[in-house]
This record gives C-alpha cells, structure tokens and sequence, in this order.
C-alpha cells in the first residue's frame, strides 16, 4: 500500500525532473516534503497492531490515531496559513461589485465575459442609464446584448459615430488610469482585448460611452472625454 | 441579510411542524437548508408558468403566502410552543451573527462560472428571459434563483449565502456525526471523535475554498448529505418528518447541476428502499421527485438560448427518459413479478454501472484513462494548483476507514445501513468516472469538475465512517 501510494505521489516527478539524478533528488525532497515515509511507517505500525493483543492494540492505535491526527493538523494548518498569507485568495475584497472582482482584481477570467465582451458586466454594474455606442452591428450576438440585463433595444446604438482611434487620442487615453482586459483568443477567436478606463465609476454618470477601435484592441471611451462625430 | 433571516423563518417553520422527531439543535440546522429548498421550489415553480418582469414580486408573493401557511400549520397543531419560538429567535440570532461574521471577512472566492452565475441570476431577477436563459444550460435553477433576488437587495453581488451555508454545513455535519458517535462513546469521546473527523472536510484548501466560492459545490454538499441522511433515518424513525426532509433535500440537490437528477435516481437506486421500505412510502419520494422534474426539464427544452452551453434539447430529451425510466420503474416495482430484480436493486445497479465504465474505457481509452488519472491525482498529489488541494485529507481518511473497517470486521456485525451506504459511495464515484465520456475529460486542479464532485461526497464518507464501529479506539 505505501508503495502504491509512493508511486502515485511520484507519478508528476518527469514535469519538474529531466535527468535520472535530478529524479533521484526531487524524489528524495518529495518524499521529505510530503512526509510520504511518515505515512508508510504508520500504515506498518497500523499493521503490525494486528499482531498484538487487545490491550496492547488500543492503546497502540490511539497513539498512532493521534499521531496521524497531529501530523494531519500540522501540515494543514499550515498549508492553509501558507495559502492565506501567500496567496490572494482569502484577500479581503475591497468591493463587491462584480466587474470590479472581474477586472480589476483580475478573479477569474471567464470564457463568455473576456475581453470585449466583458462589457456586459460593467453596462450592468457601472452604466445604468448610459446609450452605449458600438462600431459594428455583428461585434456581439443578438442574444448576448442582452445579457447585461438592460434592454438592449434602448441601450446600444450601432455606428453613427467617428470609431476609429486617432493616435493623438489614443496616446491621452493610454496616459489616464486604465486597464487592457484581454481575451481568451484560444476559446473565442477575434476577441480583442479591451481598453477599460479607471477607476470603474467614472462610466456611472456618463450618458454616453462609445466603443473605439484600432488594430490592436477596442477602447471603452466615456462621452465626456472627447467630441466625437455623430 | 435579510433574505437569509426570511429563509431561515420559513424552513424552521417547516422543521418545527415535525418538532417530535427532529431535536431542537437538528430542526434549527436544517431550518436554513430547507428554508432555501422551499425558496427554490417556489421560484422554479412561478418562473416556469410566468416569465416577466412582474414574476419576482409574484414571487415574493408565493413565499410569503408560504411562509403564513407554514405559521398557520404551526398555530393549528400547537407546534408554536414557548419552546419553539425561543429556539426560532435564539437561531435567528445565531444567523444574524454568522453573517455579520461573514461581511466582517469579506472573502469571495472566484472562477469562471461565479460571474454567469450571479450576472445571469440576476437577469433572471429583472425578468430578462433572453439574458438569463443560458444560465438554464450550464447549471439547475437554484443557485441563479438565489441570485436573482439581488435586484431586490440593491445588491451588485450577492455573496453572503455562500460562507453561511458552509458555516451550517460545518455544523450539521458535526452535529450528526456526534450524535451517531454518541450511540457507542462517552460525550467528550463523541465531540473529539466528530471534531476530527469534521476537520479532514473542513481543514483542506479544497474545501476552504469552496466554502467562500461562488459556486454550487457546498449547496450540492449540504443537500447531498441530507438526503442520505434522511434515508438513513427513515428506517430508524419511520413517519413523515424524514420522508418530507429526503424529499425536500432531493429536489434541491437535483435542482443544483445539471448531471445531480441522475446522481440522485443512482443513489435511489443503491438506497434501502427497495427491500426495507413499504411500496407506498417508496412511491411518495419518487412520485413527487420523477413529476416535478420532467416538468421543468420539459419547460427547460423551450427555454433553452439557440446555442446553449452543455444542456441540449437532446440530453433535456434524455434527461425526460431517464426520470420517467425510473418513474415507471418505482410504480412497477410493486409488481410481484418483479420483485427478484427489485430486491436486487442494489446489486444490479452497482454491476450495469461498473460494466458501463469499462464498455466507455474500451470505446474511449485515452479519455477515461486521463480522467482517472485525474481523479485519482486530484484526491492524493497533496500538491497545491496541479492537484486537487486536498491535502492529506484523503490519506487519513484512508487511514481511518481501514481501521474501522477492521474493527467492524472483527465485531462481525452485518449492518445493512453500512452496507448500502458503502455501495452508494461506490456507485456514486461510478457514475463521477462514466460522465466523463460525455465531456472532455476531467483535468487536474481544484476547479476540476470531478474534484468538485468529490468534494459533494465527502461529507457522505464522514457519515460512513461514523457509522462504523468506533468501540476499538
């Protein structure tokens, strides 16, 4: 059983260890890391309980119960302190807007709300009265306008305006706060990245926002910023 | 908040028509999880006929119209005692303090799928039909249900439900197990034995973070646990406390995922019922069960978007089969002439579905023998982000589970509870292996979709082992 579980453990040692030494010390450090041996000796010690008497056999296996039981608060613990301290996933969120853990804490990057199609999230969390602007009629599927949860009817508007960036333009708003959401282009082709003005409120008076456009990726402009032609 | 506080009164109005069965800690644990079952039976019950803007406050109006008959079936049995309302007001306090805790840590946990859950739920809220249907293609309607009443809160996202109700899953599981334990152990050896074996769920990163993660795997979690709880139960305590409890937790946890209907017709199938249970009680949890769900699958076959996600007009048609299959199955196993497959139930079902695994490794080698490869890495590379975060959970409770199976071994008891339940567990990682020929195949990581349903389980092998004989420690 300890050699099924060793090997188990050891099945992904050719993804971190290319030559046969290499192997041979990662394994030693894993087994170490892992505490592989600790486990082996107490499913031994476990066994070899079936050798005693009943007396003896409670209290061996109380210890060794409490010794798999310290060893799996220990290391858990201290896993768990590790992911806490280390990572940002137990972070405590500054918001709880769903755009804002989406693109600015950068949470998770969903295949249907990636790049430009993250619009939908900030229509819905950050535009609840603006006409949003869009260059192309075939940019977003008829049904995915409507996932903003606005009627789509009254709330985009398809070309009638100036959506190509210029480069003076283009160079005054890469100067502000902003942030590039990209896309999943493996998953949804043609995605573009979106450039997305910051902090996110700035789009909650707009009227207006129009999306822009150069050959790298779109522009969410708010109306405030520029003239644009109607 | 106070979405949570109204669920909770209603499902303790419910736990509390049954206050002779259900003990004062267990009806005020599962006063939240039921209370959100009626919530969604509800929601699912008025969007299905009426799809508006109008719907959420006809909504609100069909819980609210729940909620007096509930106080109204309280007042008239007399279960509205002294008793009973301080309990009700002491674990509404105790609610308004987990939440409070909860705002106070402000930690969401996040994939993917959190945002279509939440942005499509809400849609659902404002009765936008085109902006919330695809999330019919990629989940059950629970957890969307619950989001859409955002738009009541003037919430952007709502968040709190999720650590709460793993904070009560937390505690209905120690509960239960401590109770079971208690049969054999003194009251201290009861806590420390459950305190462990609640630890190997709740202290691995896995089940951390599914505990803040918007998602439906702690939901699923906590219905699961109840429904075979439930069962286990009926047997002990026959009436209809528990058989209103497993049929409650049965719905929600079919109305959870997508592939939980057919997880849950397995477990019917492994479960006791065929041979301990009369044909008429077996009948009352199926019957409601197999009609409720094809109709909403039959409505899900209309609302389903034009490029739906993993729910085709197809598997709707499969699904449909599938539960009338059974359906007419449970009304004909009354049939005397079938009674040596019925009693074979179990047994049956564990070898079609062994035998089907390896039809679907033969037909698909390398797909299911990456997936389990993937299962099995998932559960014991206790290696962060390229496995599935468990730990060292898995190695104790391979630990423990050995021991006591020796130990129940020795005492050569023959328990069919134990039995059964073991079969469950098996069949249940059958069919997690046999899904995966009808999707890509399972990966490794916490996200994995085979994780998250052992993550569903686990709870379950807690109350395996605490069923086993302890008496050798």
């Amino acid at each position: 059983m300890g050699a099924a579980l060793m090997s188990i453990c050891m099945l992904p040692m050719p993804v971190y260890a290319d030559s046969p030494e290499a192997i041979v010390r990662q394994m030693v450090m894993d087994i170490g890391r892992l505490k592989l041996a600790s486990i082996i000796i107490l499913i031994a010690c476990l066994l070899s309980t079936r050798l005693v008497g009943p007396l003896g056999r409670k209290l061996i296996l109380r210890l060794i119960l409490g010794l798999v039981l310290l060893t799996f608060f220990a290391l858990q613990g201290r896993s768990v302190l590790y992911t806490y301290k280390n990572t940002g996933l137990y972070e405590r969120r500054k918001t709880m807007a769903l755009s804002d853990l989406q693109i600015v804490d950068n949470l998770y990057h969903s295949r249907l709300f990636s790049g430009r199609n993250v619009l939908f999230l900030l229509v819905a969390d950050y535009m609840p009265h603006a006409k949003v602007f869009l260059y192309d009629k075939n940019l977003y599927s008829k049904e995915s306008l409507s996932w903003s949860g606005r009627d789509p009817d009254s709330t985009f508007v398809f070309g009638g305006y100036q959506s190509v960036m210029d480069a003076s333009f283009k160079v005054a708003c890469l100067g502000r706060p902003h942030i590039i959401y990209k896309g999943r282009l493996n998953e949804t082709p043609g995605n573009a990245a979106l450039y997305i003005a910051t902090p996110l409120s700035i789009y909650e008076k707009e009227e207006q926002v129009f999306l822009m456009t150069d050959a790298l990726m779109d522009y969410l402009i708010p109306g405030s910023w520029g003239a644009f032609q109607h | 908040m106070l979405s949570q506080l109204l669920v909770f009164v209603i499902g303790f109005l419910f736990g509390n028509l049954h206050k002779h069965t259900f003990d004062p800690v267990f009806r005020t644990l599962i006063a939240l999880p039921i209370g959100w079952a009626l919530f969604g039976i509800c929601a699912t019950a008025v969007y299905s006929v009426y799809f508006t803007a109008v719907s959420q406050m006809v909504f609100l109006v069909v819980l609210a119209l729940t909620t007096l008959a509930l106080l109204f079936a309280n007042i008239t049995q007399g279960s509205l005692s002294r008793d009973s309302i301080l309990l009700g007001g002491a674990g509404l306090l105790l609610l308004t303090a987990a939440c409070f805790f909860v705002n106070l840590l402000r930690i969401v946990t996040m994939a993917p799928d959190s945002s279509y859950l939440a942005r499509f739920g809400q849609n659902i809220g404002l009765g936008n039909y085109e902006g919330s249907r695809m999330v019919f293609s990629m989940w059950g309607p629970l957890v969307p249900f619950m989001h859409s009443i955002t738009n009541l809160l003037d919430q952007k996202l709502y968040w709190q439900y999720q650590p709460v109700l793993s904070l009560n899953l937390v505690a209905l599981v120690f509960y239960t197990l401590y109770t079971i334990i208690r049969e054999q152990k003194s009251i201290l050896q009861s806590c420390v034995a459950a305190t462990a074996l609640v630890s190997l769920m709740a202290l691995s990163n896995m089940f951390l973070f599914s505990s803040f993660y918007i998602h439906t795997n702690i939901l699923s979690a906590l219905y699961l646990y109840l429904f075979v709880f439930a069962l286990v139960k009926m047997t002990e305590q026959p009436g209809t406390a528990y058989e209103l409890l497993a049929l409650l937790s049965l719905i929600a946890f079919s109305m959870l995922r997508l592939e939980a209907p057919l997880l849950a017709i397995v477990i019917l199938l492994v479960a006791r019922l065929w041979q301990g249970w009369s044909y008429i009680n077996r009948l009352k949890l199926i019957v409601p069960f197999v009609v409720l769900f094809v109709a909403w699958y039959a409505r899900l076959y209309f609302l389903l978007p034009e490029t739906p996600d993993l729910l085709t007009p197809k598997i709707v048609i499969e699904m449909i089969l599938a539960l009338v299959g059974f359906g007419l199955f449970a009304v004909l196993s009354g049939w005397k002439i079938l009674d040596p497959i019925v009693k074979r139930t179990p047994f049956v079902t564990l070898i079609v579905l062994a035998l089907l695994g390896i039809i679907l490794t033969l037909i698909k080698p390398d797909h299911m023998l990456k997936s389990l490869e993937s299962i099995v890495r998932n559960i014991l590379v206790p290696r962060e982000l390229v496995s599935g975060d468990w730990g060292l959970t898995w190695y104790v409770i391979f630990f423990l589970a050995t021991e006591l199976y020796f130990a129940h071994r020795d005492a050569a008891e023959r328990a069919t509870e134990r039995h059964w339940m073991f079969t469950m567990l098996v069949t249940y990682l059958l069919v997690v292996y046999n899904l995966a020929y009808f999707r890509e195949p399972y990966h490794t990581g916490p996200n994995d979709s085979s994780n998250r349903l052992v993550l569903q389980a686990l709870p379950l092998v807690l109350l395996y082992l605490s069923k086993l004989r302890f008496a050798h420690f």
